[in-house]
């Protein structure tokens, strides 16, 4: 697939992923919890928009959305949910980022969701116990896996959706 | 960048990290001990802990703005000033090591089991 070489068209579709991603952040906050799951544990679709920055727009464009995704939250919902957001997001985006790298672009797009899901969950476990200056968050990791896991297969399975109405509507084939 | 949705090896991968996820959570809760004490951590410290078994409502010392009930043995957040009432959505917890926090007030609230000593989440820690 060719890459999307003009910088406005660039900077117009980020931004439009800005607005995508954004909207999709709030309205997944405002469903209610789901259950069996530690309240601040949503569905993931947000990653959706940052995994097909990813692959289908650059790695710089991504890293970028998942700082602006989380700069949204803080101003949002304050400092507390911004830093979660930002440790989850930048380290789900830089295992994602590794793990493509290091394996040489062969592994697939469901484990990469899935890598990046549960690694979220983790970077937010880490950023709260860093918070609440204690380790008794890591009670609930076995939990956290499994949700990522099962999570992440629901926004890989929406990413490969919604891939090719995102490739048309933005002009590539 | 072409590359595969999914293939047979991911699906084996998945499926034993996630059977070995579900394994490790149905051990936990086969063993878990009887709950005892509600413990409530500001920064990090100890700073109040109430046995589960006479109701009440309290506020947290030193952060007046949050409030726990404890009630038929469990303990949950019941009021804060946070934004997004996380701690008030955990609701009651009842089982020892299960948690619940307040993150902007960093408070805490962990359950104890009945022995009085909780531990800590990790087995070990190196270092």
């Amino acid at each position: 697939m060719e890459n999307i070489r003009s910088r406005t068209k660039k900077l117009a579709i980020l931004a439009m992923m800005l607005a995508l991603i954004t909207v999709v952040s709030a309205l997944e906050h405002m469903l209610p919890p789901l259950p069996l799951l530690p309240p601040h544990v949503r569905l993931g679709l947000s990653n959706v928009v940052t995994m097909y920055t990813l692959f289908f727009i650059g790695r710089g464009p991504a890293v970028a959305l998942a700082f602006l995704k989380s700069l949204f939250v803080f101003l949002m919902r304050g400092a507390a949910a911004g830093f979660l957001s930002l440790c989850g997001g930048m380290l789900s985006i830089c295992v994602i980022i590794l793990l493509s790298a290091l394996t040489r672009n062969r592994v697939s797009y469901l484990l990469l969701s899935e890598a990046g899901a549960v690694t979220h969950n983790i970077g937010q476990m880490l950023a709260a116990s860093l918070i609440l200056q204690t380790d008794i968050v890591f009670y609930y990791l076995p939990v956290l896996v499994v949700s990522g896991i099962l999570l992440g297969g629901l926004s890989g399975t929406a990413l490969r959706i919604v891939m090719p109405v995102f490739h048309k509507t933005l002009g590539r084939e | 960048m072409s590359r595969a949705f999914v293939t047979k090896k991911d699906i084996a991968v998945l499926a034993v990290l996630l059977i070995a996820g579900l394994a490790a959570l149905g051990v936990r809760a086969l063993n878990s001990p009887e709950a005892a004490t509600a413990q409530i951590l500001l920064d990090g410290v100890a700073v109040k802990t109430v046995r589960l078994d006479q109701d009440q409502i309290f506020e947290v010392p030193g952060r007046p703005q949050v409030q726990l009930e404890v009630s038929e043995g469990r303990c949950a957040f019941i009021r804060s000033d946070c934004p997004d009432h996380i701690c008030v959505k955990s609701g009651f917890l009842g089982t020892p090591g299960e948690s619940a926090a307040c993150l902007p007030n960093r408070v805490a609230l962990r359950i104890l089991p009945g022995d009085g000593e909780g531990g800590s989440g990790v087995d070990a820690v190196a270092g």
